[in-house]
């Protein structure tokens, strides 16, 4: 079943590897590549059933924002009064509904945007939610589950040519590819100011290609003799890597290629220029990026750090929903914010816990409705009262927006079978 | 600081009082009664206090380079000679800089301090045991023992398992050379004792426990930092050590063993789990909002054990409110402003007990067997019936100021039925890449281990051994399974049934370290990064956080030299690079070099944990926000930093390997040398047949290092 699996990609991206290999090097085949007839790639398409459904296939590219640690939804995107209320107040938005004095920003571009105030989950422990929300599933001790970038990967194929198919932004790759080959995983930018550093050789290219070949034959004989998935994962990275190291496309990481003064509009900070980035990457054909925020994770003083970390996601998701419409790409980047959970509706006039029960996602653009509330939560912030939304159905959600097969299973080198959003139902209501 | 002048006078470093101040007297009587039948048996009497200095504790120490200190032996641990001065500074220098008499007396000062390792015989029995543990779960399995390692093999996986590093060209040859039939036990016992030990055991310990600089607002861990360096320095057992962290008390930036559950102190419900989760594998998550779904944790079980530390206070946010005031005020000096935060935060973070446990069931907690807002009773998790005989449950003080200390007691205790399982079974893993059972934080089945006489027979070793993780980890290295050859890691790691260790990429810090080894050389085993000594500076009375006591502060600090507040290293927003500027002034025992804006110092004497695009983080440091994160995935900043980045630069210009590879006299013997620098062995007759000729083609021997660095063999510990 594994094979069945993973082949046609696996060929076909090879193939392509050498071709590229030859032109970026001159190199007549990357040594260490075991030789393959070349194959076109053969990408699953889904059923054509699937297709009349809402919103499905309209998102070409997704950007995940993760606010890390969990941001209080009543102190955001679902405003209480009486004894829930935080510190921030009420304020209207263009789009009619409220959100907090926290986002100014977000208040002006918010009938662009679709906000879910239904979220609902189990897991109320950073780790196990965090992973819950970047995969779909819930973590177990003996399988890791891919992200959306690498299902997309999986049904749709490679994104671009030379590019890599999903990028993270602000935090490492750790296992993103799950059940998938290891070339699925999103490529790790740590700082979205440095870009992809290092990407250039610095021997000319008759060296290199001698390095090559000399490491060629090592790496072989190397393989050969352990036989294990992390060296042959290794190897594939190798490859990854001089495909992109061929340059036309390494712009794509450069900020410096942006205007200092739409710079200054996301925000100077890691956050904001991380959005930015997400913007050129999915603009240049990266069809899935997440950029992560930390310090949400709000147990005391959340008036101060909604001022700083809630200051910086405002201007920056209200930059990047108004950039990206204003360029025509909002309409096929689906942009998503995310988090771990919600916090608590007991305020102690500090901070608040931990509360998964309920809290608030947001969706905006690839086919969501703009300006618009879906679901409700009760009237002190602690439980939801209508239209439950689970992680599983936002995943749902996501998948169709991209069109993927979410009724489609996909059986794991385990052995078990799996889909995407894990038998989440997509949420039709939010799509326009 | 000059590294000429460093020595003694400068080299000065605090450690806490906690190192000294032996704690619970207790348990430890308990201990010397108790029977410890192998490995008691073995021991030598301890002899009394040290002979050589019992007329008077205090000698006047002498270094090679002629200067002087008074002062008394406290130990000498991984190559470092520990000693306290008469002003009561603890001081901390390689013992091989020592005059030759003093590096005598230093060796027969550590002899005659008690607690000596146990026994060859001992360890050899002990490991054999283990091995015919695993030996009938393969034969019942069906499974082949893996063949065993060769020398050429063993040596380079024992460096980086033992000392976090390859081997140098020199070690490598000394080992291959000797002849000596006890060679591997001799290696594994020269390595245990080498100063690199400490710097692996952290960096495995600063994963587990999330050691992280920053706590959040400006405060700082150095103290704890340097606490824990010198617990694993000092050879502390597990038990005491983990004991004095969970009793501490004191802020910050005063006592380092209140580190630990100050790291969690703003949020002390997960503090709790954390802790129950690290030291004894209870998978308590869950529990901490509803009933577990499949182990036998209820909320109520998770809300019992964490009213323990109902009583304790961490983050006093009535003192940080008033620096934080105080900060925006006007009367702080513009310049002096930045430092506000950082040299005051520390003391909002104070380990205090309370008259009182004040926990209480959360508002939402919808079991009957409790009431939403009633106080919780502390209540120790019981795992089965046993535990109404069990000694470690005998708690006698249940004040509320005393909670704290009853808990570490039964925690910490031998008969605890998960505490020395739990470390037990987390060192396998360190030593083999797979614990006994997987995952390392989920023992509450202990008969779901792949192989549960195993885990026993560890866990009973490891009480043997008195929670001493050096000589448990002799035992494992001296076991024929782990001298055999690595093999592919299962899809379901209960599966695997130890036919060897499983093969692993190099962690980042080992990768990280070896490339510093083959950079600099091994004197970056001696240098050491110490940043507690501002930070006692800073502790203030609640009452005396003002403007006054700010610029004393700061005074205090320029005047012993250092600069206020440096010593994050973070240099440039997000730099990869660690600005050095910051930092060297922190280094105790030389200065590291500074190559291509690198700072070749080991992983454990960098920043915590490394900026984010440093090298470490690339190759998956972990951020130290959640435990046991470091990771071994590759990806592509990873190879365009090896292929293109600055670490190459260090490599292929000015690198000690690259200069011992110079000297050689022929092209052969100048791969040969490359091959042993980077691999641990000789290459083969093809591979120094195509290197040779590649030389003769228009490379060098810097492309040749480049293709050792970039191979896949590099990165992989067979």
């Amino acid at each position: 079943m594994k094979s069945e699996l993973f082949r046609l990609d696996e060929i076909s991206r090879r193939s392509f590897v050498e071709r590229v290999a030859q032109t970026a090097f001159g190199l007549t085949v990357l040594p260490f590549l075991p030789s393959q007839s070349l194959r076109g790639a053969e990408a699953q398409v889904p059923a054509a059933s699937a297709a009349a459904a809402p919103g499905f296939g309209k998102a070409k590219a997704v950007i995940m924002l993760q606010l890390a640690g969990g941001l209080s939804q009543i102190d955001s995107f679902d405003p209480k009064t009486g004894a829930s209320k935080g510190p921030g107040d009420a304020v209207k938005t263009k789009a009619g509904f409220q959100v907090t004095s926290f986002l100014p920003e977000t208040a002006k571009i918010a009938d662009k945007i679709t906000v879910i105030r239904s979220m609902t989950a189990k897991v109320g422990v950073h780790e196990p939610a965090s992973y819950l929300m970047r995969t779909g599933f819930e973590k177990r001790g003996t399988i890791v589950h891919p992200t959306l970038g690498a299902w997309a990967q999986h049904y749709l194929g490679a994104s671009h040519q030379t590019l890599p198919s999903s990028v993270c932004i602000n935090r490492p790759s750790n296992h993103g590819n799950g059940f998938f080959p290891a070339t699925m995983s999103p490529l790790p930018i740590l700082d979205p100011d440095e870009g992809l550093k290092n990407a250039i050789s610095k021997a000319a290219a008759p060296t290199l290609e001698k390095r090559l070949a000399l490491l060629g034959e090592m790496d072989r004989k190397f393989s050969d003799n352990v036989k294990d998935p992390s060296v042959a994962a290794y190897n594939d990275f190798y490859e990854s890597t001089l495909r992109l190291m061929k340059g036309k496309d390494l712009e794509c990481f450069d900020l410096d290629k942006e205007s200092a003064d739409l710079r200054g509009k996301y925000g100077a900070n890691r956050f904001g220029q991380g959005c930015l980035l997400a913007r050129r990457l999915v603009e240049g054909g990266v069809r899935y990026v997440e950029v992560v925020s930390g310090g949400w994770d709000m147990h005391k003083d959340i008036q101060g750090g909604m001022e700083d970390r809630g200051a910086e996601f405002d201007t920056a998701f209200a930059a990047l929903i108004a950039d990206l419409d204003s360029r025509g790409l909002l309409d096929s980047t689906l942009v998503v914010v995310a988090t771990e959970f919600g916090r608590k509706p007991q305020f102690d006039g500090s901070g608040r816990g931990h509360h998964p029960l309920v809290f608030s996602c947001v969706l905006a653009g690839g086919g969501a409705k703009r300006g618009y509330v879906h679901g409700a939560s009760d009237d002190a912030g602690g439980d939801v009262k209508s239209d439950p939304v689970t992680v599983g159905d936002l995943h749902a959600t996501v998948a169709r927006a991209c069109g993927l097969p979410i009724e489609k299973s996909v059986v794991s080198p385990s052995g078990r079978p799996f889909t995407v959003g894990n038998k989440g139902k997509p949420v039709n209501g939010v799509f326009a | 600081m000059t590294p000429q002048s460093c020595l003694l006078a400068a080299v000065l470093a605090v450690i806490p009082v906690a190192l000294h101040a032996a704690p619970p007297t207790k348990r430890k009587g308990e201990r010397a009664t108790k029977a410890q039948p192998a490995a008691a048996a073995d021991h030598p009497a301890a002899p009394p206090v040290a002979p050589i200095l019992a007329s008077s504790p205090w000698h006047t120490w002498t270094a090679a380079g002629g200067e002087k200190l008074a002062a008394k032996f406290i130990g000498l641990e991984n190559g470092i000679l520990i000693v306290e001065s008469k002003d009561k500074r603890t001081v901390r220098f390689p013992v091989s800089r020592l005059s030759a008499a003093d590096q005598k007396l230093a060796q027969a000062c550590k002899a005659a301090k008690p607690r000596p390792p146990m026994a060859q015989e001992v360890i050899t029995k002990a490991a054999a045991r283990l091995d015919e543990s695993i030996n009938v779960a393969l034969k019942k399995s069906g499974v082949a023992a893996n063949p065993p390692l060769d020398d050429e093999h063993f040596v380079r996986r024992l460096y980086l398992d033992t000392i976090g590093r390859i081997p140098t060209e020199w070690e490598v040859r000394t080992y291959l050379a000797d002849t000596s039939s006890n060679k591997r036990s001799a290696l594994i016992n020269t390595l245990l004792n080498a100063p690199g030990y400490t710097m692996h055991m952290y960096n495995w310990l600063a994963d587990t426990l999330r050691v992280k600089d920053d706590y959040g607002k400006g405060a700082k861990a150095f103290l704890y930092e340097d606490w824990l360096k010198d617990q694993i320095a000092m050879n502390r057992p597990w038990d005491v050590m983990v004991r004095d962290m969970l009793t501490a008390d004191g802020k910050l930036n005063e006592n380092g063993a209140a580190g630990f559950l100050l790291r969690d102190a703003q949020m002390p419900l997960d503090g709790v789990a954390n802790l129950l989760t690290t030291f004894l594998s209870a998978n308590v998550s869950c529990a901490q909002c509803h009933d577990h779904p499949f182990a036998d944790w209820t909320q109520k079980d998770f809300y019992g054990m964490a009213a323990f530390f109902g009583a304790t206070d961490g983050f006093h946010e009535d003192v940080y409110r008033k620096i934080r005031r105080l900060a925006k005020s006007a009367d702080v000096p513009q310049a002096s402003k930045g430092m506000m935060n950082q040299l005051f935060t520390a003391n909002a973070y104070n380990l205090v007990d309370l008259p009182k446990n004040h926990l209480k069931f959360p508002a939402d907690y919808h079991y009957k067997d409790a009431k939403p807002g009633e106080f919780v009773t502390p209540e120790l998790i019981r795992w089965d019936d046993t535990s109404k005989t069990n000694p470690a449950y005998k708690i006698e003080d249940t004040k509320p100021s005393q909670l704290r200390n009853g808990f570490a007691q039964w925690m910490t205790h031998a008969d605890n039925p998960r505490f020395a399982a739990a470390i037990a079974n987390r060192v396998w893993k360190k030593v083999f890449g797979l614990a006994v059972q997987e995952p390392v934080s989920d023992l509450d089945d202990p008969a779901a281990a792949s192989n549960p006489e195993l885990l026993q027979h560890i866990t009973t070793y490891m009480k043997q051994a008195q929670f001493d993780l050096r000589e448990f980890q002799r035992i494992l290295f001296n076991t024929a399974a782990y001298q055999r050859q690595a093999g592919q890691p299962p899809e379901d790691p209960r599966t695997w049934r130890f036919p060897g260790p499983v093969l692993r990429r190099m962690s980042a810090e080992q990768a990280w370290d070896s490339i510093v080894t083959l950079a600099a050389g091994t004197d970056a085993d001696l240098i050491l990064l110490r940043r507690g000594d501002d930070q006692r500076r800073t502790v203030v009375p609640n009452d005396q956080i003002n403007v006054a006591t700010l610029e004393t502060i700061i005074s205090a600090i320029k005047a012993s030299g250092a600069t206020p507040m440096k010593g994050g290293g973070g240099g440039k927003k997000g730099g990869g690079n660690i600005n050095p500027r910051a930092i060297v002034g922190y280094y105790e025992g030389g200065k590291p070099q500074v190559r291509a804006g690198l700072i070749l110092a080991r992983a454990s004497e960098m920043p915590q944990p490394a900026p984010e695009t440093h090298f470490l983080r690339l190759f998956g440091q972990s951020d130290r926000l959640v435990s046991d994160t470091n990771t071994t995935d590759g990806s592509v900043p990873q190879m365009l930093q090896l292929m293109n980045g600055p670490v190459q630069d260090v490599i292929s210009s000015g690198s000690t390997a690259l200069a011992s590879a110079m000297k050689a006299a022929t092209p052969a013997q100048q791969v040969a040398s490359l091959y042993l620098s980077f691999l641990g062995r000789q290459p083969n007759a093809p591979e120094s047949a195509k290197s040779v000729a590649a030389l003769g083609d228009g490379l060098t021997l810097s492309d040749i290092a480049w293709v050792l660095l970039n191979s896949r063999e590099f990165l992989f510990v067979q």
